[in-house]
């Protein structure tokens, strides 16, 4: 970053950054100079990026950078700075996902930090939008405006979003995780179903007063295997979605699975244990959480998140309306439940907008509406409180900025994930052959057709969300006689309505450049055989899959490379196609909680070096101090130990890695010795002592935890089978020890006992003692879920001495 | 820094051949193109772009003006003013290639627009253009000889630092 601003604007705007914002941005900024110095490995620093929003692009050298915009809702000022940045630094547009985040393309890693200072200058924060983490709260845009809603979502989701961002319990996923609200059942904006966690708005009467809460789904999802969510609670009390999703924050991270990432996803997770173990496991954890003032403050900003309009109610008088206006009102426009008012959706073709265009939309929005604009998951953007009898001026401007496209979430306005352009999993051009529907369908005589919808992913992850479309593909190939060609998988009769209720079905695979007469070919059979409001998808269950293959066997046919070579090139594309897959980074790298926590240290370190230079004593033992602890703390995880206040922390650490000699004694003392000083008595001497023992410190806790990895990796080597495995023992077994567990918490007592069986034999037997209450509730029945055998439960006084036998 | 040279004839712009163009560059040197970039679908917008490592080079039709925009996206060595001058050699050097592989093809040696990517550092201001504009118009002359270049402000404040440079008759 420049030492001097020139910008005066940005300057101010740079100062009035929240210090939440600022510390991320600081951190982020230091990580990437000292990546780029090599000092933090690659692995971790990749995790790292993500985990800012930083995304590795198919092309090497540059990134791909998703900004969270929580439920997609945007001010006027934030739509003017993402135009800016993305003129400057990458390549002039702004992409909207159907995860209502704004992605930018071709970025240098290097420009990065201060794209999010500029960022945070307008509260936008790209923290946790890519990685195993909670990814961008989405909500349905017509919230608050919606005439079906049970209530406006808008509140709970924002509330949610902050509260889960960066949160400490939540940083421990095995994969990514994605929240959706929806206002109610019937329509497709929310898509709960497909969520990890889906939230659809319900209220019931409860002593003649309305109360509001959700019913709450989860384990929903897409990917190459979708899943329906599973409803975890019919009605959830308002007050309780906060602490309800810690809860399932907590169970996924104790139970979700975390080395097959393709396993990994909550959904499996729910499946694995079904839905009333799952439940039970989200109640309990919600009965060990102690009570946080957040939950419930939110409630009193409910009213205060109320919009309002700009302009007064007035009715629409089309008398002067420029041609194409009635096409675009009746598919871009719908009446607010508030008379007078109309929200209207802007089509972006393939989700893209310039800067120029995105500029000028900022100053058209304020010109209509209030900072009421949001971003959808078709990829378009909302403009909500349009009084009606602007709407005829509203397009006029549109139509200046090139933006009077109808058909928004209709037939035409094909939704498309990046494919090929840009990540790294794409098989087919997505986005090139979404262009091209886009052009072949978006003519008049579609019309009657507009209420189908076209869904593009480019390879099966199905980012592009084929599932739920009307007509659905997936990139794919075929290789015939040395040559690949470019193929689109067919899914038919998925459907988006009742939050994404049903999914469809694979009928077989075209090449690329058949699929827009295929897709033709098959609109003019639903046009012409369809009963009286028969939807897509009866009519696909109709015909059965023998008739749909029928029609596509028309297209599916691949003639040689000699005889037909446009077929081996992709849309968009001049040459001859190749598969380039590589290694997608949407899953994040699997990176361990105690990694992460020592490359913490690691920066801490660096800013007190900096503090040093600048003579600031005081922050450079604190600095120091803060590594040390922070390296303990990392250690401490591995025994299933989470941080809490630094003297638990001197605590523990001195029993399970001091007295064990597991860390090197000398340097274990420099914990103790800092926390014992005051930073105000610091002088340059002791500063500079504080930060080489900190050093010292923190490199025996890498040390300590490079030896714990070796171990580990030796003990899951399969020792050379000389003979057949022995026979479980009979009769009298050794115990082979025993863990004293009294006063330990859940889950703590559980993850210790786990770490002991760890190194333990099948066969031999181990002897716990257990806290009553929670912890016997709790201890023996995941153990018996991990498939240990409790031989034994004797009850001693307050405790439990439980006898386990290792089974698996 | 971005530069953009207008063509005098938009209509010998053939969009849908740009992509296979660009597509030789990729070929000759694949370790300075990335890849390129289809914008086509976008109204007034990138149009084709050929990512590189450095720099991008695009057939660009922001604001309905088709040209050859150059954008360099990592600084020469040097002063500001020597920094300029790289930049225009190179700008120079991938006009007069696309001029000689597609001759219908023309640029306006007449108008260009220069733009600072950095609203940082570079706002558009009148200080910040007084600032940069002696070493633009000395780099104009060196990399083009030409030793009457007018320059303007673009003063619509929100846009970036932006230059008009024009070469009388």
């Amino acid at each position: 970053m420049p030492e001097a601003i020139a910008n005066q604007e940005l300057a101010e705007k740079f100062a009035r950054i929240p210090p939440e914002f600022a510390r991320h941005v600081e951190v982020f900024g230091i990580e990437v100079e000292r990546f780029r110095e090599g000092s933090v490995p690659e692995n971790v620093f990749t995790e790292f990026r993500l985990r800012h929003g930083v995304y590795g692009q198919r092309q090497d050298g540059v990134q791909m950078v998703r900004i969270k915009i929580p439920y997609g809702a945007l001010t006027a000022e934030q739509m003017e700075t993402l135009a800016d940045i993305a003129e400057e630094i990458a390549d002039g547009v702004c992409h909207v996902t159907t995860r209502q985040d704004i992605q930018l393309h071709f970025v240098k890693l290097a420009d990065t930090p201060m794209m999010m200072r500029r960022l945070a200058a307008v509260g936008i924060t790209t923290k946790e939008a890519c990685g195993n983490v909670v990814r961008n709260v989405t909500a349905c845009p017509e919230a608050g405006t919606c005439r079906d809603e049970a209530f406006d979502v808008t509140p709970y989701a924002h509330a949610l979003a902050y509260y889960l961002l960066g949160h400490p319990e939540l940083q421990n996923f095995g994969r990514k995780f994605k929240i959706a609200f929806s206002g109610c059942h019937d329509k497709p904006c929310g898509l709960a179903n497909m969520h990890d966690i889906g939230a659809v708005a319900v209220t019931r009467q409860e002593g003649g007063v309305t109360k509001r809460g959700f019913k709450l789904l989860v384990g929903g999802g897409l990917g190459a295997v979708p899943h329906q969510a599973k409803v975890l609670d019919d009605f959830l009390p308002e007050e309780e979605l906060l602490p309800t999703a810690i809860a399932i924050g907590r169970v996924f991270t104790q139970r979700g699975e975390r080395k097959l990432r393709m396993k990994a996803r909550l959904k499996f997770l729910v499946e694995k244990l079904g839905i009333e173990e799952f439940r039970r496991l989200v109640l309990e954890e919600r009965g060990k959480l102690e009570y946080d003032e957040r939950w419930s403050s939110y409630e009193n900003t409910v009213a205060e998140m109320t919009e309002e309009p700009l302009r007064p109610a007035s009715q629409l008088d089309a008398a002067d309306a420029p041609d194409g206006f009635a096409r675009w009102y009746q598919s871009n426009v719908s009446a607010q439940k508030d008379v007078g008012y109309a929200t209207v959706q802007i089509t972006l073709p393939l989700g893209d907008i310039t800067s120029d265009q995105l500029r000028d939309l900022a100053d058209v929005s304020r010109k209509y509406v209030k900072d009421t604009v949001r971003l959808t998951v078709p990829q378009n953007i909302l403009f909500r409180w349009v009084a009606e009898g602007d709407l005829v001026e509203l397009y006029r401007d549109l139509q200046t900025l090139e933006l009077p496209s109808p058909n928004a979430e209709g037939l035409s306005d094909v939704l498309a994930c990046p494919g090929t352009d840009s990540c790294k999993l794409g098989i087919a051009s997505s986005r090139g052959l979404a262009s091209e529907l886009r052009d072949q369908l978006s003519d008049p005589s579609f019309d009657d057709l507009s209420h189908l919808s076209i869904k593009i992913s480019g390879c099966p992850n199905s980012c592009g969300q084929h599932h739920i479309a009307d007509i659905g593909f997936f990139g794919s190939s075929k290789r015939q006689a040395g040559h690949v060609a470019p193929h689109f998988q067919v899914v038919l009769g998925g459907q988006q309505a009742g939050n994404a209720k049903s999914y469809g079905l694979a009928v077989g695979k075209v090449p690329s450049k058949n699929a827009p007469s295929f897709v033709k070919r098959l609109l003019d059979e639903y046009r012409s055989r369809k009963t009286d409001g028969e939807a897509f998808s009866d009519f696909v269950a109709r015909l059965g899959k023998e008739q749909i293959k029928s029609i596509l066997n028309e297209y599916d046919a691949l003639p040689s490379f000699e005889e037909r070579p446009d077929l081996y090139v992709d849309w968009g594309h001049a040459r001859e196609f190749s598969l380039q897959t590589g290694t997608g980074e949407c899953a994040g790298e699997l990176v361990e909680l105690v990694q992460f926590m020592l490359t913490d240290a690691d920066r801490w370190l660096y800013e007190s070096s900096l503090h040093l230079e600048k003579e600031a004593y005081g922050q450079t033992a604190q600095l120091a101090l803060q590594a040390m602890v922070r390296a303990a703390d990392a250690l401490l995880t591995t025994h299933g130990i989470q941080p809490r206040k630094p003297e638990d922390t001197l605590r523990d650490f001195q029993h399970l890695f001091v007295e064990s000699a597991r860390f090197y004694g000398p340097f274990a003392e420099f914990i103790g010795k800092w926390m014992a000083h005051s930073p105000s008595d610091m002088n340059e001497e002791r500063a500079r002592f504080a930060l080489e023992e900190a050093t010292l410190f923190v490199e025996e806790a890498h040390g300590v935890y490079g030896r714990m990895q070796i171990q580990e990796q030796a003990q899951e080597r399969p020792a050379p089978r000389t003979q057949e495995p022995a026979p479980a023992p009979e009769g009298v077994q050794e115990i082979v020890d025993s863990l004293d567990l009294k006063g330990v918490e859940c889950p703590y007592n559980y993850v210790r006992t786990k770490l002991r069986l760890e190194e333990m034999e099948i066969g031999q037997l181990l002897e716990i003692t257990i806290d009553d209450g929670e912890p016997i509730r709790n201890v023996p029945a995941s153990l018996r879920n991990d498939g240990q055998a409790i031989l034994d439960t004797k009850k001693i006084g307050k405790h439990f001495r439980l006898l386990i036998r290792k089974d698996a | 820094m971005d530069m953009k040279l207008f063509v005098d004839d938009p209509a010998a712009v053939k969009w849908s051949e740009w992509t296979s163009y660009f597509t030789e560059w990729l070929k000759e040197s694949p370790d300075e193109w990335l890849d390129i970039a289809d914008y086509l679908h976008v109204p007034s917008g990138p149009g084709i772009l050929l990512v590189g490592k450095r720099c991008h080079v695009a057939m660009d039709n922001r604001r309905g003006q088709p040209g050859m925009l150059f954008s360099l996206r990592e600084p020469f060595a040097g002063s500001n003013r020597e920094r300029i001058v790289a930049f225009l050699r190179q700008l120079s050097e991938f006009a007069a290639r696309i001029e000689r592989d597609k001759p219908a093809v023309r640029f306006r040696r007449d108008l260009g627009e220069f733009a600072v990517n950095d609203r940082v550092g570079f706002p558009n201001t009148p200080e910040a253009f007084d600032a940069i504009a002696d070493d633009l118009r000395s780099a104009v002359q060196e990399a083009f000889g030409v030793d009457n270049a007018r320059l303007s402000r673009d003063e619509d404040r929100r846009q970036r630092l932006t230059v008009r440079v024009t070469v009388p008759g």
